[in-house]
């Protein structure tokens, strides 16, 4: 089996998905299963008076606050939020009880008999309110260089401002989780990205230890963040129903339920301070990014921390102030959305290097390239790039594939193109994988070998991508690699499964394990070989100073997008989406590929269709119909390349790649919008509304 | 009440609630749990199934919407040839990744080809625009449909036809078995006067604005009572230059009507999606009065005839006198809508244009329809109506009459008065999809782009 690696191979969980055999949390049967149904606030802030009940019938219950035998609040990276609501709710939605019983008739009855009365007190409801009551929840700043004396010689000087609003998720499968006490074990089952933080939770919740708390994963129907730390809520609520009611319980979003209350993309405000010098590249930058975190901080902080650390984007800036704020109003709390923060900022930076190149009258792409680092600049944060960074030329492949020149030099009207530069930080932020030191086991029994991870299965083809490692290494069929589905009873505790570290962090311990494994083939015995992930020594950061190495390497992109507006409307026809991709090695083309245009179409949406706006703290856009993600006659046609750029420590040289389409397209598009309608474009999702305003100016 | 239907070829009878939602009955009742919910809205598509071989939501049937009919689940489809080639088609193509919208593309893939057997990429992308998928970014799946029609053509064409043709031969007669439990509309024009009833076509709205969740039965302010099914309801007929449309004809049956004129199929063909409209009856989207109901436009524009019915009487009212405002009507409880009546008319230039929050399955934000003819170059009839800008359609003769008459350039000329006028006439409102004021602006670009179009 002397084959490269990155030849596609089937997907080994495709003929179960495609036949309606595979199984999902909810078409799984449990015997004796009661159902919960979440009663949430409906005011945006205020106290709770009275919550009045209806005489429940037999057999049927509530489950709220008083019920939480341990701590009532759901462990994260901030752990604020309530499992029920206490006194106070700060948000419409915010979970005060569930009702639980075994007909979904009767509990909607009893649902909808159930009365609170609240006392409504103001709330913050935008980012602006926030600033002015200083509800702030977390504040950072860091620094380079001398950006006093970088402004002071500025031969100009530019303020601007950048907008993006809020991204839902949908993952076609809802949340949904099950809980199932018995013979003395908590034991949960569903969709969810992060087996052992849900673990975690529980044992907050319960007050247990974690022999008694078994989470086993099940199918899960699409993620892309949502399902890092939110199902610990669904899954501590319904663990302590199930140990209430002694029987399994089944909490399943409805869609209109899963689009009101669970954690989005924060909505930003990023401003910038530019100096430019007499040559018209950029001295300095002071950025000031400000998040909507919502009512709880929850995992925001290091939301934010990504956000802050990819500010410059590509670019070498020598003079650098960056100041970030996660702020708190009384709206649904955001959270892990696919690139992490990084999205809003890059695409912030990215139509800045835009409207400055047309403010000096240059062409943005040259000016861009001036300003790229490359091998042995610092980033941001004062890390040393120490990868190649093949950039020029992949500018020069998307320029060729995408023939951009001529259609750049076009300048119809209606019709644009635009470019964008980008890359994702691969992994963990900062000092997060060294913290997690992420655990696999792989196992030989006879001639099979088994995949010990708690890295899940959620679409992105983590199961193929890891067996394939593994049997590519011991040069064995893949059929004889089994992957063990995660189940904390099991597997060790590899960490979350997001950030990409899936395929680089736990690919890698599992490569090398494998290696060992390839050495000790011809021993008779069972042979288990662990790996515990150890920072790579050369990696230096400073969490106090924010300095050194925020990643351990980068992942880059480039992309070109065509556009047509249609004159009388002003809709957006996103005709075609070019990207030229550096992942280090790709896995497997064909999966990758998938990951990439299905990417590519999330950051598509995101700066188009996916309007979601909050009016006085609720959601306007609360279900599918509202809140528009694209359909097959919304889809521009994706041509994806990849240059190869192995990372020394990746699997086969492998990089972060799930992120990084994400975050090219909404500020391609954008400048293509602007081009062909010779505005400047300042906020996403750009809408049709938003244009005919611009065009009157 | 008991309902006779066939499931994945088998006869089944059931005792159920009429209005319980098909995919609710799917997936408890008979364990078919390929049938996904994701929205519930008619929206994402997991739930698509074959009824009666096309593909719609399952979410969007009642119970007693199914009574007689047949439905097919990928349980059952799995087993054919045609599904094995689609199978392998879909792992070579990369057209899986998280697989829970997977079975309702497999299932719409399938319902394609029964009506279509060698569909290009816009038929393909039509017949899917009513399957959400988040993760592929769809290119992957339609490469994955392309290649399982150039499989089934080449591989085994014998097969398709056969498996067709025995699946036909299969279904008749055992069809003949199942009750088809339908009133006759005597029938239903007693109830109506006898009981206040809430009468249920092809249940697109009703189902959605009336939905309890997964689980639970929507819940309809009155008895739900099913015609959609009614034969006398179902027919399209040219009689005398004028076209009758039975109030329970769906949308798509409208799109391959021949009488249908391609103005009225360009206003419906961007109206929801293609599994929706397999369902979604004309008499349902007049019914609703919804300003944004896509039909009106051109039902306005040629002054469509309704034909309303009930036990011992029938009217015939125009359908700018039947709405009197959002969801609002003037007919009566032991009304029915039988029929629409439109002329035959073709127009020398037809102009149909809607502003929506996206390409597809999406509601107007604003939209504008604009017929004009000309005799000895004068403009003869000209029609101009407003969809989703006021409370119910903006349409005035008055207003087209300024342009009758006239010559195209001294139609040009009134363009500035006509546009100041139909200005004061549109009145839109700021909702969840768009603002007044953008809504006014493209109204207004579409007015003018009519005279464009039509000066040339």
């Amino acid at each position: 089996m002397k084959n490269n690696i990155s030849k596609a191979i089937d997907r080994v969980d495709g003929k179960g998905k495609i036949s309606g055999e595979t199984k999902y949390i909810d078409d799984i049967k449990f015997d004796n299963l009661f159902y919960a149904k979440t009663v949430r606030s409906e005011i945006p802030k205020g106290k709770i008076l009275s919550v009045k009940i209806p005489t429940l019938p037999k057999n049927y219950f509530i489950i709220d606050k008083n019920d939480v035998p341990g701590i009532n609040r759901m462990r994260t990276v901030v752990s604020d939020h309530p499992i029920f609501t206490e006194d106070e709710v700060s948000y419409i939605g915010q979970p005060i009880l569930l009702v639980v019983g075994a007909d979904r008739e009767i509990i909607s009855d009893i649902v909808n008999e159930i009365e609170i009365e609240y006392k409504e007190e103001k709330a913050i409801l935008t980012i602006e309110d926030a600033k002015k009551e200083k509800a702030i929840f977390t504040d950072y700043n860091y620094s380079k260089g001398n950006t006093k004396f970088a402004f002071q010689n500025a031969k100009i000087i530019i303020n601007d401002e950048y907008q993006t609003g809020y991204q839902e998720h949908i993952y076609i499968e809802p949340q949904g989780i099950v809980a199932e006490f018995k013979d003395d074990i908590m034991h949960i089952f569903g969709s969810m990205q992060c087996p052992f933080f849900v673990q975690g939770a529980i044992q907050d919740v319960l007050g247990w230890e974690t022999d008694r708390i078994r989470i086993t994963h099940s199918t899960t129907g699409g993620a892309f963040g949502g399902k890092e730390e939110f199902p610990s809520l669904l899954a501590c609520q319904v663990a302590v129903a199930s140990l209430k009611t002694k029987r399994p319980v089944k909490i399943i979003y409805d869609r209109n339920e899963d689009i009101i209350s669970s954690t989005k993309r924060h909505p930003s405000e990023i401003h910038y301070k530019v100096a430019l010098d007499e040559n018209n590249k950029i001295s300095a930058l002071t950025i000031d990014v400000n998040f909507n975190a919502g009512a709880f901080s929850g995992i925001s902080p290091v939301v934010l921390q990504r956000g802050i650390f990819s500010a410059t984007g590509v670019y070498n800036i020598p003079n650098l102030k960056v100041m970030g704020k996660n702020y708190k109003t009384n709206t649904v709390p955001c959270g892990a959305y696919r690139g992490f923060g990084a999205p809003q900022v890059v695409f912030a930076i990215e139509m800045l290097m835009t409207n400055i190149a047309k403010k000096v009258k240059k062409n943005s792409l040259d000016f861009k390239k001036k300003h790229l680092l490359k091998s042995g600049d610092f980033t941001a944060t004062n890390g040393k790039i120490r990868d190649k960074i093949k950039l020029p030329e992949m500018i020069k492949i998307a320029e060729k594939i995408s023939n951009y020149k001529k259609y750049s030099a076009d300048k119809k009207k209606f019709k644009g193109v635009g470019v964008s530069l980008f890359s994702h930080g691969c992994g963990f932020t900062g000092k997060g994988e060294n913290d997690i030191k992420g655990k696999i086991i792989l196992q030989k029994k006879g001639k099979q070998v088994f995949i010990n991870v708690s890295s899940v299965e959620m679409g992105q083809g983590a199961e193929t991508a890891l067996r394939k490692i593994v049997s590519h290494t011991l040069s064995i069929p893949i059929e004889n690699v089994t992957y063990e589905i995660p189940d904390t009873k099991k597997v060790p505790d590899s960490g979350p499964t997001v950030a990409s570290r899936t395929t680089m962090i736990i690919g890698g311990l599992l490569r090398s394990a494998s290696i060992e494994l390839k050495e000790k083939w011809n021993e008779k015995n069972d042979i288990s070989i662990s790996r515990i992930y150890k920072h790579p020594d050369f990696l230096k950061w400073n969490d106090d100073k924010f300095e050194g190495d925020a990643y351990p390497v980068y992942s880059y992109g480039v992309n070109v997008a065509e556009v047509e507006i249609d004159p009388i409307t002003f809709e957006i026809d996103v005709k075609k989406m070019y990207a030229v991709y550096d992942v280090g090695t790709v896995i497997d083309e064909r999966a990758l590929q998938g990951q990439m245009q299905g990417g590519m179409l999330q950051g598509v949406g995101w700066a188009t269709t996916e309007v979601m706006n909050s009016v006085d703290g609720k959601l306007v856009q609360n279900n599918m119909t509202d809140y528009k993600i694209p359909t097959t006659k919304d889809m521009p046609n994706f041509k994806c390349e990849f240059v190869t750029n192995p990372y020394e420590f990746g699997p086969f040289g492998a990089k972060c790649a799930g992120e990084l389409p994400l975050t090219g397209p909404p500020p391609a598009i954008a400048e293509a919008v602007s081009n062909a309608l010779g505005i400047s474009i300042k906020k996403i999702p750009i809408t049709p509304e938003y244009l005919m305003e611009a065009m009157k100016k | 009440m008991n309902i006779e239907f066939q499931l994945n070829n088998k006869n089944e009878m059931i005792e159920v609630d009429p209005s319980r939602r098909l995919l609710d009955i799917l997936r408890d009742d008979f364990g078919l749990t390929s049938v996904k919910e994701g929205c519930g809205e008619g929206e994402c598509g997991a739930c698509i199934i074959l009824l009666d071989g096309k593909a719609v939501n399952s979410c969007l049937l009642s119970a007693g919407m199914i009574a007689g009919k047949s439905i097919l689940t990928l349980e059952k489809f799995n087993e054919t040839d045609e599904y094995k080639l689609i199978e392998k088609s879909f792992l070579e193509a990369g057209s899986v990744q998280c697989g829970f919208c997977t079975s309702g593309m497999v299932m719409s893939t399938a319902g394609l080809l029964n009506v279509n057997s060698n569909p290009n990429e816009t038929e393909i992308k039509e017949a899917l625009s009513g399957n959400l998928c988040r993760c592929t970014g769809y290119q992957m799946i339609i490469e994955g449909v392309k290649l399982a029609v150039e499989k089934i053509e080449k591989e085994i064409p014998l097969v398709k036809s056969q498996s067709r043709k025995e699946e036909k031969n299969k279904e008749v007669p055992s069809k003949q078995n199942v009750k088809l439990q339908r009133k006759s509309l005597v029938e239903i024009l007693n109830i109506l006067d006898d009981r206040d009833v809430t009468i249920i076509s092809g249940g697109t709205d009703l189902m959605v604005k009336n939905a309890g969740g997964s689980g639970v039965k929507p819940k309809f302010k009155n008895e739900p009572l099913f015609i959609g099914a009614l034969e006398e309801l179902k027919q399209i007929k040219l009689i005398d230059n004028e076209i009758h449309i039975g109030s329970a004809v769906t949308l798509n049956e409208l799109l391959v009507n021949e009488n249908i004129s391609e103005i009225f199929k360009k206003s419906i063909s961007e109206m929801a999606s293609f599994p929706t409209r397999n369902i979604a009856t004309i008499g349902g989207n007049i019914i609703n009065a919804s300003p944004a109901g896509d039909t009106l436009p051109f039902l306005y524009a040629v002054d469509a005839k309704l034909v309303l019915k009930n036990k011992n009487n029938e009217r015939m009212i125009s359908i700018k006198d039947f709405i009197l405002g959002p969801g609002k009507t003037i007919i009566n409880s032991n009304e029915l809508l039988t029929e629409i009546i439109i002329p035959a008319k073709i127009y020398d230039v037809n102009y149909y244009k809607k502003a929506g929050s996206r390409k597809g399955m999406t509601l107007s934000k604003a939209s504008m329809i604009g017929m004009i003819s000309f005799e000895n170059n004068l403009v003869s009839d000209v029609r101009i109506a407003f969809g989703a800008v006021a409370s119910t359609v903006v349409r005035s003769r008055e207003l087209e009459e300024k342009i009758i008459g006239k010559t195209n350039q001294e139609a040009q000329s009134v363009y500035f008065d006509i546009c100041g006028e139909y200005e004061k006439l549109i009145k839109p409102i700021d909702d969840s999809r768009s603002s007044k004021k953008y809504r006014k602006d493209v109204c207004l670009n579409m007015l003018r782009d009519f005279f464009v179009k039509f000066d040339k």
